[in-house]
């Protein structure tokens, strides 16, 4: 075991070595300077960025005699202000003839042309290269040995939508998009205080994704954001294309089948998550954010909870609560009830559900596998297919289970009703990802509910609470406030209290800062009359 | 903690031991066995048993547009030297396991009910699937298997009618086996049982009529040994359901002396109160029954709206009514089997003197002197006070 440990680690060593050598080979090494010289300077940069078509070299002469050169890459650049802020200055002889070095320019730039923009002296190859890659401008000048940088950035971005997922009545509707810079701006429109934090890295050898964690400083827990640090810190992957991959670096158990880090695309609950203490991961490139640490009982909360009268909020959880409990077991309680134990079934009903098996070919187990995976795959059908054949399926699909399969005798009517209303029942999940685990782990209850009956559900779901108990997401137990039970937690677990009456943050979330609304805000006659 | 690829294995392990070592596998299918909704038991000679099953035919049950006019059961007996080999017999003519977790009712034939119950309360009893809280009950006169076979409009399985037609009838519907299990075994009570009969019309020309043909008749009485040794008619039967304190409702026509007609009253909200008094070597019970009445039917010239009136109806009820039970408890002691609760009442009050009592209790209820008071309070008298028709000179304010 030992000696196959050493060669293990030896060999991952051997391609941390190759990864680096990669890196070298597309950016240049770390060490290489520019010379003096803007013909080999050109060179050095076009040997780096040969065979790539979209990089856009811009011979230009400042004051007739002296030679420069920009290099930018096209598209993810604003040509409008490229053209008025470096190049009409530039060409036009606005720039006294004296300062013609790339120090004076800097200084030029940044007081008078592009006030607004950064810019920066860099001499490292490597640095200019992943600056040009990242949207900026490198303008070489004939015997300089550096580059001036200047950042035009400014790409194609997708307008800002309501998000698909998440869909709410009442309440904000802005979504976030690919871009990293709209999202925090979402973030910061809402909440104009110098403690929101926003940390950010890039992460990607190849993809250099820029990633922020954002934090509210003195709500988050100091120990739990020194632990996202470390995880997200740690991360060492090619390229990153959505929230996804990182999400699969961080997690605590990466084996359970339970999600451990939330994602959403509304501002609103990376904010209210922000506010209990939570922390945000945005990743650029994908509208999804990821926050954690997450907890169970967040399955039946969703965005509206907040945004309703919490009266009829706290009615739709406890719905939630029970078609959770039914998207999870219906299909195994009624095999278990019809093939085990048919004395606990009113003896009308059972009449009845026996009437509609009589000719059922298979066994009721199967017929509710046979169901279920008809239900998924019309499901999946409809999330791939092309939007316009998607409604085709559906409809086939719904004729075919609802009523040929019935007709023909293949399954009986009471099992299309069950695997219906548990198929409409997982969709009454807020947490897309949460609903996830629960669909599948129906499968395997199913299967103990065929072979043993409700001794079988009872052992699936003891097993499934000791997995619960067990989960951890980033140090909060899962099932938290719940169990371990925090008290005076409970105010928003399977009630919503009113908001004046969410006077504390979680405290197993919260850092110092643990006062949310200050105490005796009801509303009522008498307090309006006082002041 | 052990890594998980261990864990998994050793999980996979114990599932395994878990499916292997519980014994009975017991998954059947709905459809692969045939569902009882009602027994019957019968005695057609000495020591010779028929029992008869009503079972289900599901694929007849259907509703809406698949709802059959043909039966929607079917009966199959047999006969044996006891219930379980005639329940053998029986299982000779079935294509399907059978399954009586939902048999709601278990019909007991006149004569194996006067032979003796103990047999079948055995063989109940022994059997892990019967549900004690099934209903028992006498038929009177006719075959269990005709019984069995008769249908009724309202319910496509008559099993389900004769369970419901107690509770409609104002009784309370707990004659299950429990409670019959629980009288036989006690000291203080004898078991009772409500009865059913098949009315006899087999002539051409009530056949077509739509009347059902099955009947709530009474009460049957059974003796320690769990032998029948009487009978209580229906209205006997309400009376005695009252003074037992089992009695929902009851309909009383209560005579008015020196008056043609009578008045109905209905009574609800019905109790009963017995109060034991030992009398050296005798036991005096006081019965007291109370409730309170509506006025349902006036047939007499009476103005119902004066008080005086009601006064005068409440004391004959009370008269009339009283008599009536001191009639039935005395009718009933002879065959020394307390089905009033009267032996519980003494239990409780007198918990020491029962010691000595407990072991010659049927005799002790046979001689034992009971009078009985009422209290029944009439509270309405309907919408109109005088009867209906009447001129009012006619009317007896």
């Amino acid at each position: 075991m030992t000696q196959f440990r050493k060669r293990f680690s030896k060999s991952s060593l051997q391609k941390q070595a190759r990864r680096e050598v990669l890196l070298q080979e597309n950016h240049g090494h770390p060490s290489q300077q520019f010379v003096a010289d803007l013909n080999q300077n050109e060179q050095a940069m076009k040997e780096l960025f040969r065979n790539c078509s979209d990089v856009v070299y811009r011979p230009i002469q400042i004051h007739e005699k002296k030679k420069a050169l920009l290099i930018y890459i096209d598209g993810i650049v604003d040509t409008k202000s490229l053209e008025q802020t470096l190049l009409m200055p530039l060409i036009l002889k606005e720039i006294p003839e004296r300062s013609s070095n790339l120090e004076s320019f800097d200084k030029l730039f940044r007081d008078q042309a592009i006030a607004t923009r950064q810019t920066k002296l860099a001499s490292s190859v490597l640095e200019t290269v992943q600056d040009i890659l990242k949207g900026q401008v490198a303008i070489f000048v004939e015997g300089e040995n550096q580059a001036l940088l200047a950042d035009l950035k400014e790409y194609e971005k997708r307008q800002i939508t309501e998000p698909a997922v998440e869909s709410v009545i009442r309440g904000p509707r802005e979504g976030f998009t690919e871009s990293l810079q709209t999202n925090t701006s979402l973030l910061r429109r809402r909440l104009r205080s110098a403690r929101l934090k926003m940390e950010s890295l890039t992460i990607g050898t190849l993809s250099q994704t820029d990633v922020a964690i954002v934090y509210i400083e003195g709500i988050a827990q100091d120990s739990i954001l020194e632990e996202v640090r470390k995880r997200v810190g740690r991360i060492q992957i090619d390229a990153v294309l959505d929230s996804g991959f990182i999400e699969e670096f961080i997690e605590d158990n990466p084996y359970s089948p339970f999600p451990l880090v939330q994602n959403t695309e509304r501002p609103d609950v990376v904010l209210s998550s922000l506010l209990e203490g939570k922390i945000a991961i945005i990743v650029n490139g994908t509208p999804f954010v990821l926050i954690v640490p997450l907890t169970f009982w967040s399955v039946i909360q969703a965005a509206e909870d907040y945004y309703e009268h919490f009266i009829y909020t706290t009615a739709i959880r406890w719905l939630r609560f029970m078609l959770l409990g039914i998207s999870f077991l219906l299909p195994s309680l009624y095999v278990a009830a019809t093939t085990f134990h048919p004395q606990l079934i009113p003896a009308d009903f059972l009449l009845s559900i026996a009437a509609a098996r009589e000719g059922v070919p298979f066994p009721a187990v199967v017929e509710a596998l046979l169901m279920e995976v008809m239900f998924e795959a019309l499901r999946e059908a409809g999330i791939r297919l092309p939007k316009p054949v998607g409604s085709t399926v559906s409809m086939v699909g719904a004729l075919v289970i609802g009523e040929s399969a019935v007709r023909a005798g293949i399954v009986s009517a009471p099992m299309v009703i069950v695997v219906a209303f548990t198929g409409i029942a997982s969709f009454t999940i807020p947490r897309y990802n949460l609903g996830l685990a629960f669909r599948i782990l129906r499968f395997p209850l199913l299967f103990l509910a065929g072979t043993l009956g409700f001794y079988g559900i009872g052992f699936g779901i003891i097993a499934l609470l000791i997995h619960l108990v067990n989960l951890r997401s980033f140090g909060v137990p899962f099932l938290a406030p719940v169990s371990p039970q925090i008290p005076g937690n409970l105010k928003d677990v399977l009630i919503r209290s009113p908001r004046w009456a969410m006077n504390a943050r979680p405290t197993y979330l919260a850092g110092r800062d643990k006062e949310r609304i200050p105490k005796g805000q009801k509303p009522s006659e008498k307090r309006g009359r006082s002041e | 903690m052990k890594p998980i690829h261990f864990r998994i294995p050793i999980l996979l392990l114990l599932l395994l031991l878990l499916l292997l070592t519980t014994g009975c596998w017991d998954r059947k299918e709905l459809d692969d066995q045939a569902i009882i909704t009602a027994w019957g038991f019968d005695l057609i000679e000495d020591e010779m048993y028929t029992g008869t099953a009503q079972f289900a035919i599901p694929s007849k049950l259907g509703v809406g547009e698949g709802k059959s006019q043909d039966k929607a059961f079917f009966t199959i007996s047999g006969n044996g030297k006891n219930m379980y080999d005639a329940s053998k017999n029986m299982r000779l003519k079935l294509s399907r396991p059978w399954f009586e977790g939902h048999s709601g009712v278990v019909l007991i034939g006149e004569r194996l009910a006067k032979h003796g119950l103990a047999n079948i309360l055995d063989e109940l009893g022994r059997d892990p699937t019967v549900r004690l809280r099934r209903d028992i009950i006498v038929l009177r006169g006719g075959s269990v298997q005709d019984f069995l076979e008769l249908t009724y409009p309202l319910e496509s399985l008559s099993a389900h009618a004769i369970v419901s037609m107690h509770e409609t009838a104002g009784l309370n519907a707990n004659h299950t086996l429990r409670n019959f299990y629980m009288a036989a075994e006690s000291e203080e009570s004898s078991p009772f049982l409500p009865v059913i009969e098949m009315t006899d019309r087999s002539s051409e020309e009530s056949s077509k009529l739509t009347d059902p043909k099955m009947k709530l008749w009474g009460f049957a009485i059974f003796n320690k040994d769990s032998q029948l040794v009487g009978y209580l008619p229906m209205n006997k039967g309400y009376y005695q359901q009252w003074v037992k304190g089992l009695l929902k409702s009851i309909i009383v026509t209560v005579d008015i002396p020196g008056e043609k007609g009578n008045v109905v009253v209905e009574a609800n909200h019905l109790k009963s109160k017995i109060v034991a008094s030992p009398r050296g070597t005798k036991v005096h019970f006081n019965v007291t029954l109370s409730g309170k009445g509506n006025i349902r039917e006036n047939n007499t010239r009476l103005d119902l709206g004066v008080s005086k009136n009601i006064a005068l109806v409440q004391n004959e009820l009370h008269t009339q009514v009283g008599t009536y039970v001191h009639q039935i408890i005395k009718k009933v002691q002879p065959l020394g089997t307390d089905i009033f609760g009267f032996g519980e009442a003494f239990h409780r009050q007198h918990p020491y003197q029962w010691n000595m009592l407990k072991k010659e209790w049927p005799e002790k209820f046979a001689e034992a002197e009971v009078s009985v008071s009422m209290n029944l309070q009439i509270q309405e008298t309907g919408l109109t006070g005088a009867p209906y028709i009447l001129k009012n000179r006619e009317i007896k304010k």
